[in-house]
């Protein structure tokens, strides 16, 4: 088995597949972490110019600011109902952060880091998984390669079982670059502090109010701990859904298209999600776990870390068993 | 040798990534916020009150503040800069001094609402380090009057509310802030077509009792803007049909600043 696991390992790298995904993750990292540097320095800069002063050197102000110009949205008589309370309570999470001493504008490594794994979570990091896993079974099929794994005399199950580790710790390899490319391309821009700072977490939207009494003060390390956690759970969830397609179907095109139109199809229908009650049991509306630790401003009743998680865990199992049942059974004619 | 080197480089990486990962899920699912008790280093305020510090002790400091409807917020200005933004300009040449603007105009508000604003008391400690307080308000409440029938019933009513409350206004300021120049913004019209001449002189009447409330108050200026506007509707209107663009604001502001240039500390 060892063995096994070793020989899809060196596959998998051997493919260039790995450094594809990692090359794509670092550009998009640094593409992003400019973004942010030079969207922070405007707008300190268009705020200097509104208070006339030459520069802004106190996050409190940015802050102070963004209050008011979302209570002059709250107050605005030609502002729709909903987009007053966005405003409403986004005011009220300032004001709040404010109020405990939380910098929420300045970036550090740390808080750049959270960022951008929560801000990932629902599509970029899934399609860096799928880059990885759906060719995984149907590129040995498309390659004819798969005759030469079977004619060895080892159980299917086997075979499939050391893709499937081989691809579990790749993955986990993925996040690992993921965070030390964000951490040193940060860190260049905003400076490698700020893991202890604070982060206000679990805010709530009670009947279109902030509700801040179940408010708890985690530390900038742990956040991030918990993030890469969900970040993990959500590649293996992609991962193993990727890799059933990947056995169903014969070629490596087709499950690449099926499995990228899934997720960035389905994801859409996240919208639909407060009146409709079908698309929160499909993975690709449950992915955004983060939000539940941040506190989500759009939370739709009846969804919770709980259920996100265990919507997310049948559609793992129910994969895992089809891939490994059909892989078993299928005739291969190559 | 590179190729197993590779391995037990990734076999490490892996093993310390799903560690640590683990922990991070096990902690995420037992996330449950606890009601926070003080964690962070600083004491809860009242949540209605604004973050600006008062600026009053600052001596090196020349506070502005807007209120009133979306004249004192800038609404049409396709440069976003309003009333405020040409204001610090044009006194930068003025005073040595840093300029720092507030608004807290409100797109649509009427004299009723910005009287309950300020009835209210939530905006005291910006009116009492206010050095210059610009006020815009009352063209939505003439605006009304337009469509109705009883125009000359509705016009006196709306008057005498209107001259009321701002005297009310006027009033609760300086309980608030004695020294504080009040800049009150006249009304103009902003229609082309529907100048019948009784129009006319509802907006004439209504500016000239709206100056006659600050008459008596020295530190209190009437800045008429229906002669500006009169006869530059096109150059000074923005596509709104109803505020000012750019060009209507930078000359607003002018006039501002050239009334209320000789209470500022010269350089």
């Amino acid at each position: 088995m060892y063995k096994l696991v070793k020989n899809e390992f060196y596959k998998m790298v051997g493919k260039k597949r790995l450094y594809i995904t990692l090359t794509v993750l670092f550009v998009m990292i640094a593409a992003f972490a400019y973004g942010q540097y030079d969207s922070l320095n405007r707008t300190k800069a268009q705020l200097a110019q509104r208070l006339g002063v030459t520069v802004i050197t106190d996050w409190k102000s940015v802050v102070g600011q963004q209050i008011l110009d979302n209570k002059a949205r709250v107050d605005s008589p030609y502002q729709d109902e909903d987009r007053r309370v966005q405003a409403r309570v986004r005011m009220e999470q300032s004001q709040f952060n404010l109020d405990n001493n939380i910098n929420t504008v300045d970036l550090t490594a740390a808080n750049f880091t959270t960022k951008i794994i929560s801000q990932s979570m629902s599509l970029f990091l899934p399609l860096l998984m799928i880059l990885l896993a759906a060719d995984l079974v149907s590129g040995e099929m498309g390659g004819g390669t798969i005759k030469f794994l079977l004619v060895q005399g080892i159980p299917r199950w086997k075979i499939l079982l050391s893709k499937y580790i081989a691809l579990l710790g790749l993955e986990a390899v993925v996040l690992f670059f993921a965070f030390v490319f964000s951490i040193l391309i940060s860190g260049l821009l905003f400076g490698y502090g700020g893991w202890w700072e604070p982060v206000a977490t679990g805010f709530k939207i009670v009947g279109g109010k902030l509700d801040t009494s179940n408010v708890a003060f985690v530390a900038q390390w742990e956040y991030i701990l918990m993030a890469f956690g969900l970040a993990y759970y959500v590649s293996v969830v992609v991962g193993t859904i990727s890799l059933m397609i990947s056995v169903l179907v014969r070629s490596s095109i087709a499950s690449l298209g099926i499995i990228l139109s899934l997720l960035v199809g389905g994801s859409q229908l996240t919208s639909y999600m407060v009146s409709w009650n079908l698309p929160r049991y499909l993975f690709t509306c449950n992915l955004n776990l983060m939000s539940y630790i941040s506190g989500s401003l759009q939370s739709i009743p009846g969804m919770d870390m709980a259920f996100s998680v265990a919507v997310l865990a049948v559609w793992t199992i129910a994969a895992i068993i089809v891939s490994f049942v059909y892989f078993n059974k299928q005739d291969i004619l190559v | 040798m590179y190729k197993q080197k590779l391995w037990y480089i990734s076999i490490g990486i892996t093993i310390i990534s799903l560690v640590v990962i683990m922990v991070g899920f096990v902690k995420a699912m037992n996330f449950a916020p606890v009601p926070a008790t003080g964690t962070a280093n600083s004491t809860p305020q009242n949540a209605s009150t604004v973050a600006n510090e008062p600026a009053s002790s600052n001596h090196n400091m020349v506070h502005v503040l807007l209120m009133g409807d979306s004249i004192a917020k800038g609404t049409g200005d396709e440069k976003g800069k309003g009333i405020g933004g040409y204001l610090v300009d044009l006194l930068k040449s003025q005073t040595p001094k840093d300029i720092k603007v507030d608004n807290v105009g409100v797109d649509g508000y009427k004299i009723d609402d910005l009287d309950a604003l300020l009835k209210s008391g939530k905006q005291d400690s910006m009116i009492s380090s206010a050095d210059f307080l610009i006020i815009a308000i009352g063209s939505s409440d003439l605006q009304e009057i337009q469509s109705l029938k009883d125009q000359e019933q509705t016009f006196q009513t709306k008057q005498d509310t209107h001259i009321m409350e701002l005297k009310e206004i006027v009033n609760k300021i300086r309980t608030l802030n004695k020294k504080t120049q009040i800049v009150v913004i006249g009304s103009y019209n902003p229609l082309s077509l529907a100048t019948t001449s009784d129009n006319i002189t509802y907006l004439d009447t209504w500016n000239y009792n709206s100056q006659l409330v600050l008459a008596n108050d020295d530190k209190a200026t009437f800045i008429p803007t229906y002669d500006m506007f009169k006869n530059n509707l096109n150059r000074f209107i923005s596509s709104d049909k109803l505020n000012p663009n750019s060009t209507g604001y930078q000359t607003i502001a002018y006039l501002i600043s050239t009334a209320v240039e000789n209470t500022l500390d010269k350089p």
